[in-house]
Parts: structure tokens; C-alpha cells; sequence
């Protein structure tokens, strides 16, 4: 077995974080089809030392495995911390001064209004709650920054579409962060898929988890250091309650509808992103959302205008996602798991003329590179609100108890205004217009 | 307190006596009597955050369930908003209600009149948000009414609330208010209402905006580039150019004014763009270098071409890297060119780029070149070179593989495989007699790739006969990628497991990682047979090789020897090993796993081997 708690290892040449960190990060960059480069004239005047200038906003559970991986670089800084609770904030950064034994080097916001103001700032990772996604990476694009955006990465489907009209308005680069693209299974299996090496594909079947039901909360008292309604934002108000906005992979904030999709939003988010990316459905989708127990089918379901079918299995699959074609069947997982049946193709070259999809083996090499060429990532902004809009439609379903007709062109629902009305959330003041 | 009977659009549309009745002509502020056959979403008024649910969800299963009828949604919507009225009604309850309200509405006919309790929460600071559930996305012009109505008298966190909702709703109607709003000493009321005139657009909140004390502020700046976005061009282009040369706007949106004008300026595209870049202004240069891949190729390309030596090499990087993505033919001449510069980083732009072009012969022998370098750039060129299509390419590979003195044979051997030509297999087993142990090894790399499983036998005869220990790792992952070819697994292995029985010892532990490189259960319970051997060393190398599986099928067999060995450090190595192969997954366990994993218990001995398989069934980090 080959053993690798990184996400991102075993890209197309088997360069691990712990390679580049050894050998340079040079080793790492040239392995992309689109080159990237150490320069920073790009970046701005006020970038010191040439190097890309960081800031993270929301710094809890998912905001350590970026701090993990950005913190080693040489080719950025860590600038800024925030968050709404400012002990997370003021923590964060003070890990960040320990380990490039600095002092006073990094401020810590409460606000990320206060963080983006800062012309130094080049780039941020947004790593808040999925209900504040794209408000801040708007106020970001709108200051001129950069944004590596967590997934999913909207909260409702009619978020996306003006996050992706201000991307292109204000010329800023945007990294979704489903780093299952950077994965060279991953894109092995999206690329056999692509160029028809299964025939014609049959059912695809992915396993996303459950979570607990989310909790019903008695208020407590808000912590003195935390700005209770700001995190709260646009959401409808609910009283305090830790549980409530705990960041935790197995409850927490991400049980409740209010702040997230729950599963279909948390893995869906990734998982059906490589579904969309192997079907070549990036800037498209599909046309049906199935509830699960219904027309027949056992499993949540959601149905391309090929024909194609992606069932969620949640039980009893023995990968994360499986493609199963008339010619052959392929398995991927994350920790560079692929196995295809017949076995021929798990290795099969594929010939200059055949679809090769983009190179990225590691998530924050392509988006520190795109942010220095100016190019779009491997994620980029629409890709990331079509395979969340995904996610959207598959839980609107589900709450509706009933199919939902969707045309990925228009981006409307078809024939059912309930369900149509359930593409947007009404904002909180003041937290409102996007 | 006025009383005034509220019916609902579809009650109204229906006309039906029996639907007045249930509705009850419910009055605001006046608790009904609760019936013996209200719904159970009758309990909502006594809702709570903390308590049961249950009213909540019958009211979503009442919804759902009454699908996409009418009549039955309106019957709904007007026990709803005669909840909504009671005076014993608590926040929960209201905020349900209005949620759901918010759905029916917006799917239905519009609300006409607006129920009265809703315009009564309207006004209320604390339950403003909550009407705006019930009516921000309804359609009809009662409901606009209400909004602009209620804006006019408010004040402060309701007033910024009906501001949002005028902008969201993109009500033309209150453009007058919300534009004498822009000069309103508090300046949150004054941005929530430039915003609000940006999100309702055209020529009226265009002028509107006008009002503003300081047209060059951020969020006035912005609206005015919103309102002009969907104006005609002759109209929108004097704001524009009027925003992008005001150097009092910040840069961000002086830049999103000049990429608009670019969209309406086709014509004009080439010589800005070449202004631009040739230009010190680096938020622009940044903007129009990521816009580039989105203009017209046929504007793109010549300003690149005629212009790129002229700029900067950070600039001319990333526009060579622009040009790949376009992936315009035209592009190939100022590509090949920049794969010539001098500059490291030009040079592999261009290299990356090339393999995304529409290539020739002469790209090929650049590409091949270049791969022949150590380093980054030479892994680039041989990815370039794999992916290069183009008129004679696949010709000019193939010559250069089967000529010996070409100096780039090395190159177009391996490129054979990895561009997946037809016939590769033979030709590169035809240098297996070949003196060069390098074109040996490029032969083999290559046939790791593509060669079929029958070759399996003539590889491993390739594999024992070498002497060049380099030549035989090689050799040897050609065997492996032979093997992976065949569909058969028991003849997969078999081949290699009579290599290894026949094998002296030193050459078992050799052979033990090349099926670890094959993968398969079956070949995990053969390696484990050698685990259990009392020669220390063949059990460490067979630990090892099922440590290092190529897929994760070796798990029961690290579990079988972890019980069976009395070695307590390879039982602890086995333990570890299949620890880390299932500690990614943590929370992603299959059904064998956690049978794995139960064994696993059993065999350690270890308090921290125990807990740390404790910890593999817990939820994952992603």
C-alpha cells in the first residue's frame, strides 16, 4: 500500500508536499501543463520580498490544513488572520509568528472587511462556513484580491452566478478548493471516462456519508470574543449554541441546512465535481434530481441529458466514486487509489489526439501559479459554482420530496416555481445584496 | 388596530366558499380557537429552538406533500398567515412560518393586498427580517408597495433591511427614495442604498446615483459600473471611461470599468490590450493578462505576436501562457520563438504552451530537445511532446525511435509509449540486442507502459538475463506493467511466483517487491506465506512488500500475519502498515476494512496500536 495522508500526493510523478519542501518548489511547479512561475512582479508593488502575500479568512478546522500547507513555502506569507471569534484569529496568527519566528509580523482581524483593505494583501483563502463563502470571496474580488475559496462554493445556487460574473469583471483568479482535481487518479479516471475507454457509460455510483441529524439547540451565552451575529450573516437568527457553530468533519455547523448542504454539499462538493469534470460537464450539468425512493430508484439520483445516471450509494461501495461503462468499470479514491477493470487501462497512455484534461498535482502550486501567470486554475470559479449547484439541486429535491427538472443552460428549474424558489435564501440584514 | 380580512391570492383566484372557510378570514392579532382537525403544523406558534421539531416538519411534509396544487398550497399559505397573527406566537414559530410563507408565495400568485401582519412585522425592528422571509422574493407590484411604503418612514436596521430587499427586488419605484437616501449622514444607509441603485441598474438609478456626494467612493463607483452593464453601449461607455480615468476610484473597480469597455469596444481590443501591456500599471496588466484567454483570439494574437519582445519578461511569461490556453494555431510561430528565449521561465511557458498547440516536426525535434534536459524543463517538454499533435509529428517520433544515431533516441523511444503509437510494443523490444544500456532502459520504461500481458515471459527473460542492476530495475517495472495488463489474476501472478519458488533467496526478496508492485489478494496471501518463513530476512522484505501494496488488497494478509507471526516486530510492522493504509480513510471503513480492523484489535498488544486503530473508525478530516 502506498501510504500518504496528503491529499495532494503521488501526482503525475509522484512529488509529495515532503519532496517539493526537500527539493525546492521548483520540482513541483514544472509538472503542470500550464507552467507556473517563482516571479512576483505581477503580485503587486507593495509585495515584500517578492513573495505572494497571504491572508486567512476564517480560521478554524479546514484553515489549519491550509495553514499546513502554506506555511512551508517559500513563495508566500502568511499576512493576516481573521476571524469573527478573534481568539481563533489572534491563535492562528501567533502559530504563524512561532513558525516563521517572527514577531509582530501578522495582524489578526475580526473583520475581513479590515483584512481585505490591506493593499499589501495579494491573495486569500476563505475558509469560513459555507453561508459566508461568497460574500467574502466578492469582497475580496471586488478588493482586487485573489481567492482560494473553500467548497462548496456557494450556499445557494443563485449565489454562483454573480461570483463568477465578478471574477471576469474584475480580472481575479479564483481556486475552488476541491482538491481532488490536483489527484492524478482523479484526473486518470476523468480522463478514461472522457475519451470513451468504458464505452458508453451506464451508472455512476458515489458514496458521500450521513450526518446526525443536526441538533435542536438551547440558547447559551455568546462567548465575549465572538461576534455571534456576524458569523451568523445572512442566515436566518438562531439563538447561540457551541454545537451550533463548532467546525467539526463529523457535526458541528455542517448539520445544519442553514450554513451548509450537509452531505451532498461537505462530499458532493468533491465527489460530484469529478463527476462533472469526467463528463465534460464543467460549464454545464445535469438535467434531473432524483430523491432517493423515488421513479424506482433506491439511491439519491441525478440524471445527465445523455442518459448517464449518478446514483448516491452510500453504502457498500468500495471506492469513493465508480464509473461503470459497457467496456469496463473504473474505482477511484482519494490516497491515489484507481483500479479498472479490464486492468489495462489503469495505465493506459493516452494518444496525442485524445482529450488529456488539465495537469495539476498540487492544489496550492496551481493556484499560487495561476495568481502569478494570470491564468484560470483547475478549479476555477465556474466550474466550482456548477458542481456546487449540483449539490443544491440534489438536496431542493430531497426537501421537496419529488423530482426537480433542471436546464443547466438557463439555470432555472423546470416547471415547479416551489422549487425554483429554493435556488436563493433570503438575506439577513445587513448582510444582503450580492 | 385595524381589522381587515386577509385572503389569499389563490384563495381569491379559487373563489371557492369552502376555501373561505378554512381560511377562517382570519384576523391579525386574534388567536383562533384551535379545531379538532387542524393540521399538525397548528403547534407552530408554540415552536421553540430547543424543543420538539415535529410542528415544523409536518409543515414541510405539508408542503411537500401537497406537490405543485394550488388549491392545497393556498389552503396552506392561509392557516399560515392566520398563525402567524396570533398574539401568543413565538419568534421560532413566526420564523417558520415566514420561511415557508416565503416558498408558497413565490411559487403562487402574488400576495395582494400584503397580509396586514406583514406589514406590521415590516416596520418591527426585531421581526423585519422575518417578514422579508415571507415577501422579499413574492412577485407583484402590492408587495413592492409595501417595501417602498415601509422604506419611506423607517429608520435605522429596518430602513438598511428595506433598502436590501428594494435593491434585491430591483424595485423602480423607489430609486427617488433610496437616491435622497445616498446623501444620509449615516453611511451604512447611504452604501446599503448605492448598492441597492447598482443591483436595480439602468438609466433612472444611473441618474439617481448622481446624488451622490462623492461619486468616486467605493461602493458609488461600483453601482454606477452595475447600472451601465446593462445599459446600450453608447450610453454605458461615457460611465465607464468616466469611472476608469477617475484616479480617486480604487483600482479594482477602475479595472472592472476598463474590462467592461473592452466587451463593448471589440474593435478597440488590440490596441488597448497592447497599451496595457506595455504599460507599469499593474492591477491592469494583472486584469487584462487573466481576461486574455477570453477575448477574441484573432485580437489576441497578433498584439502578442508583434508586441511581446517589447514587454517585460514577467508579462511575456504570462502571456505565452495565455496563448496555450487560446490553443489558436496562429499562436505557434511567437510560442516557438519564446521556446528558444534565454529566459528560464519564458522559455518553459513557451515549452508548456507548445503541447497545446497544433504542433509540426519541428516542434517535435524542439520539444525532444528540451527533454533531453535535466530538471523541470526537460519533465515539461516530454509532457509537451506527449500530448503534440500536428501534421507529421507522430511520423517524426517514430523515425527518430527506430534510428540508433538520432541523438534524441532516447527520448522518442519513451515518447513511443507515452504517446501510445500504434506498434510501440515491437519496436521497443527490437533494442533489447542493443549495445546502449540507456536506449535498453528507454525501451523498458517504455513497454512498462504499453506492453501487453503476453509479454509478460519474454520481460521476465529480459529482467533475469540483465546484468545491469540499472537495466534490471527497469526491466523489472516492465514486468510489473505487463502484469497490471492481464485480465487473468491468477495468471498474472503466476508467471512471478514460479520466478520467485525457483529463486535463491537474495533474488525472493528482489521478486517480493515486484509483486507488490502487481497488487491482488492473491498475490498479498502469497507474499505473506514468505512473512511467515523462519528466515528472518525473507519475512522483513515480505513485511515490507505488503507494506509497499500498489492497491489496498493486501490488508487481510498484513492481518494474517499480524496474528500468526511470533515475531512481535513484524507483528507490530504489520499492524503499522495496515494502520496507515486505512488511516486516510478514517470514517470510510468498508465492511472487510472494520472486519480487518477487528482482527487487528485482537492481535495487537500495544495500548498505542490500539487506540490508534480506535481512531480509524472515527469521522475523516477532508
Amino acid at each position: 500500500m502506498k501510504h500518504s495522508r496528503n491529499p495532494n500526493a503521488g501526482g503525475t510523478l509522484g512529488m509529495t508536499r515532503r519532496t517539493a519542501i526537500g527539493t525546492g518548489l521548483k520540482g513541483i511547479l514544472a509538472l503542470s501543463v500550464a507552467p507556473q512561475y517563482l516571479r512576483a512582479a505581477l503580485a503587486g508593488p507593495e509585495a515584500p520580498s517578492n513573495r505572494l502575500s497571504i491572508g486567512l479568512i476564517g480560521n478554524g478546522l479546514i484553515c489549519t490544513s491550509h495553514y499546513g500547507a502554506l506555511i512551508g513555502r517559500d513563495d508566500c506569507r502568511i499576512v493576516a488572520t481573521c476571524d469573527v471569534r478573534r481568539s481563533k484569529a489572534e491563535a492562528m496568527a501567533a502559530k504563524a509568528e512561532a513558525a516563521y519566528g517572527t514577531s509582530g509580523t501578522i495582524t489578526a482581524y475580526q473583520y475581513h472587511e479590515q483584512l481585505l483593505a490591506r493593499k499589501d494583501i495579494d491573495a486569500v483563502f476563505v475558509c469560513t462556513p459555507d453561508h459566508w463563502h461568497v460574500a467574502v470571496a466578492l469582497a475580496a474580488i471586488k478588493a482586487g484580491k485573489d481567492v482560494y475559496c473553500e467548497k462548496p462554493l456557494t450556499l445557494c445556487v443563485r449565489e454562483g452566478r454573480p461570483l463568477v460574473n465578478a471574477a471576469r469583471q474584475y480580472g481575479r483568479i479564483l481556486q475552488t478548493g476541491t482538491q481532488q482535481r490536483s489527484n492524478a487518479s482523479f484526473r486518470k479516471a476523468a480522463e478514461l471516462v472522457r475519451n470513451g475507454l468504458l464505452g458508453d457509460l451506464r451508472v455512476i455510483r458515489t458514496s458521500l456519508g450521513e450526518f446526525p441529524d443536526a441538533p435542536n439547540l438551547a440558547e447559551e451565552p455568546i462567548p465575549s470574543d465572538f461576534d455571534y451575529d456576524r458569523w451568523l450573516g445572512p442566515t436566518p437568527w438562531r439563538p447561540y449554541n457551541e454545537r451550533r457553530v463548532r467546525g467539526d468533519y463529523g457535526g458541528g455547523w455542517r448539520c445544519f441546512f442553514e450554513y451548509g448542504g450537509r452531505k451532498n454539499g461537505d462530499w458532493g462538493a468533491h465527489h460530484f465535481d469529478i463527476i462533472q469534470w469526467a463528463l465534460g460537464m464543467d460549464e454545464s450539468g445535469p438535467v434531473k434530481f432524483i430523491p432517493k425512493g423515488f421513479e424506482g430508484t433506491p439511491y439519491q439520483t441525478h440524471v445527465y441529458a445523455s442518459g448517464v445516471r449518478v446514483e448516491r450509494v452510500d453504502q457498500g461501495l468500495k471506492s469513493m466514486i465508480e464509473f461503470t461503462g459497457t467496456k469496463g468499470t473504473v474505482w477511484v479514491s482519494r490516497d491515489d487509489y484507481l483500479e479498472t477493470d479490464p486492468p489495462s487501462l489503469a495505465k493506459r497512455p493516452l494518444k496525442p489526439e485524445e482529450v488529456h484534461l488539465y495537469v495539476s498535482s498540487d492544489h496550492h502550486d496551481d493556484f499560487l501559479g495561476a495568481v502569478r501567470t494570470r491564468q484560470r486554475t483547475i478549479s476555477d470559479v465556474e466550474t466550482g459554482h456548477r458542481s456546487a449547484t449540483v449539490c443544491h439541486l440534489s438536496n431542493i429535491a430531497a426537501h421537496l420530496g419529488r423530482p426537480v427538472a433542471w436546464d443547466p443552460l438557463s439555470e432555472n428549474v423546470i416547471g415547479d416555481p416551489v422549487a425554483s424558489t429554493l435556488l436563493e435564501r433570503t438575506r439577513r440584514a445587513p448582510y444582503g445584496i450580492l | 388596530m385595524t381589522f381587515r380580512p386577509y385572503l389569499s391570492p389563490v384563495s381569491r383566484l379559487l373563489g371557492t366558499a369552502a376555501l373561505l372557510m378554512a381560511a377562517g378570514c382570519a384576523t391579525a392579532d386574534v388567536a383562533p380557537a384551535p379545531t379538532a382537525n387542524s393540521p399538525a403544523y397548528s403547534a407552530l406558534p408554540s415552536l421553540d429552538y430547543s424543543g420538539s421539531q415535529a410542528a415544523r416538519e409536518s409543515l414541510r411534509l405539508a408542503i411537500a406533500d401537497a406537490g405543485k396544487d394550488p388549491a392545497r398550497l393556498g389552503s396552506i399559505e392561509v392557516r399560515l398567515v392566520e398563525l402567524l397573527g396570533r398574539r401568543d406566537i413565538t419568534f421560532a414559530g413566526q420564523q417558520s412560518i415566514c420561511e415557508s410563507l416565503g416558498r408558497l408565495y413565490a411559487s403562487g400568485p402574488a400576495p395582494s393586498p400584503v397580509p396586514p401582519v406583514l406589514i406590521r412585522m415590516l416596520a418591527d425592528e426585531t421581526r423585519v427580517d422575518l417578514a422579508r422571509l415571507a415577501l422579499e422574493r413574492a412577485p407583484g407590484a402590492a408587495v413592492d408597495d409595501a417595501f417602498v411604503n415601509g422604506l419611506g418612514s423607517a429608520t435605522g436596521r429596518v430602513r438598511i433591511a428595506l433598502i436590501q430587499s428594494a435593491g434585491n427586488r430591483r424595485i423602480s419605484s423607489a430609486v427617488p427614495l433610496l437616491a435622497n437616501l445616498l446623501q444620509d449622514p449615516d453611511g451604512a444607509t447611504a452604501a446599503a442604498a448605492a448598492t441597492a441603485l447598482g443591483r436595480i441598474g439602468g438609466q433612472a438609478a444611473l441618474a439617481g446615483l448622481a446624488k451622490a456626494p462623492d461619486p468616486s467612493s467605493p461602493v458609488v463607483a461600483e453601482a454606477r459600473i452595475r447600472c451601465a452593464r446593462i445599459l446600450p453601449a453608447a450610453e454605458a461607455l461615457p460611465v465607464l471611461t468616466d469611472v476608469r480615468s477617475n484616479s480617486a476610484v480604487p483600482a479594482p473597480l477602475r479595472v472592472s470599468a476598463f474590462l467592461a469597455v473592452l466587451a463593448l469596444e471589440p474593435a478597440t481590443v488590440s490596441d488597448q490590450v497592447a497599451a496595457v501591456l506595455a504599460g507599469s500599471d499593474l492591477p491592469f496588466k494583472q486584469a487584462v493578462l487573466t481576461d486574455l484567454v477570453a477575448l477574441p483570439a484573432d485580437a489576441v494574437i497578433p498584439v502578442v505576436s508583434a508586441n511581446l519582445k517589447s514587454w517585460d519578461l514577467v508579462t511575456q511569461t504570462a502571456a505565452i501562457a495565455a496563448l496555450g490556453r487560446i490553443g489558436d494555431p496562429s499562436a505557434l510561430p511567437v510560442v516557438m520563438a519564446a521556446a528558444h528565449s534565454e529566459d528560464r521561465d519564458l522559455r518553459r511557458a513557451a515549452i508548456g504552451a507548445l503541447g497545446a498547440l497544433p504542433g509540426n516536426p519541428e516542434v517535435a525535434r524542439l520539444l525532444a530537445d528540451a527533454s533531453a534536459e535535466p530538471g523541470e524543463t526537460g519533465k515539461l517538454a516530454r509532457l509537451s511532446l506527449s500530448r503534440l499533435r500536428g501534421a507529421g509529428v507522430s511520423e517524426s517520433v517514430l523515425e527518430g525511435a527506430t534510428h540508433m544515431d538520432d541523438p534524441r533516441r532516447a527520448v522518442f523511444l519513451e515518447e513511443l509509449a507515452l504517446r501510445n503509437a500504434p506498434g510501440a510494443s515491437d519496436i521497443l523490444l527490437k533494442v533489447r540486442d542493443e549495445p546502449s544500456v540507456a536506449s535498453r532502459c528507454a525501451a523498458l520504461d517504455g513497454l512498462a507502459l504499453v506492453a501487453p500481458a503476453d509479454l509478460e515471459p519474454t520481460l521476465i527473460s529480459w529482467m533475469t538475463a540483465a546484468t545491469d542492476s540499472t537495466e534490471q530495475t527497469h526491466a523489472s517495472r516492465a514486468v510489473v506493467g505487463a502484469a497490471e495488463r492481464n485480465p487473468d489474476a491468477k495468471a498474472r501472478l503466476k508467471l512471478v511466483t514460479d520466478l520467485i519458488d525457483k529463486a535463491p533467496p537474495a533474488l525472493q526478496r528482489r521478486f517480493l517487491t515486484v509483486i507488490s508492485r502487481t497488487g491482488g489478494p492473491l498475490g498479498a496471501d502469497y507474499v505473506a506465506a514468505f512473512a511467515l518463513r523462519k528466515d528472518p530476512d525473507l519475512a522483513q522484505a515480505a513485511v515490507s512488500a505488503l507494506g509497499q501494496w500498489s492497491d489496498r488488497t493486501a490488508l487481510a494478509a498484513l492481518a494474517t500475519v499480524a496474528e500468526k507471526t511470533q515475531d512481535a516486530g513484524l507483528r507490530k510492522a504489520a499492524i503499522e502498515d495496515s494502520i496507515a493504509s486505512m488511516e486516510y480513510h478514517r470514517g470510510w471503513l468498508s465492511t472487510e476494512q472494520k472486519a480487518i480492523v477487528a482482527r487487528l484489535r485482537v492481535a495487537a498488544k500495544d495500548a498505542e496500536l490500539t487506540h490508534r486503530l480506535d481512531e480509524l473508525e472515527n469521522p475523516p478530516a477532508s
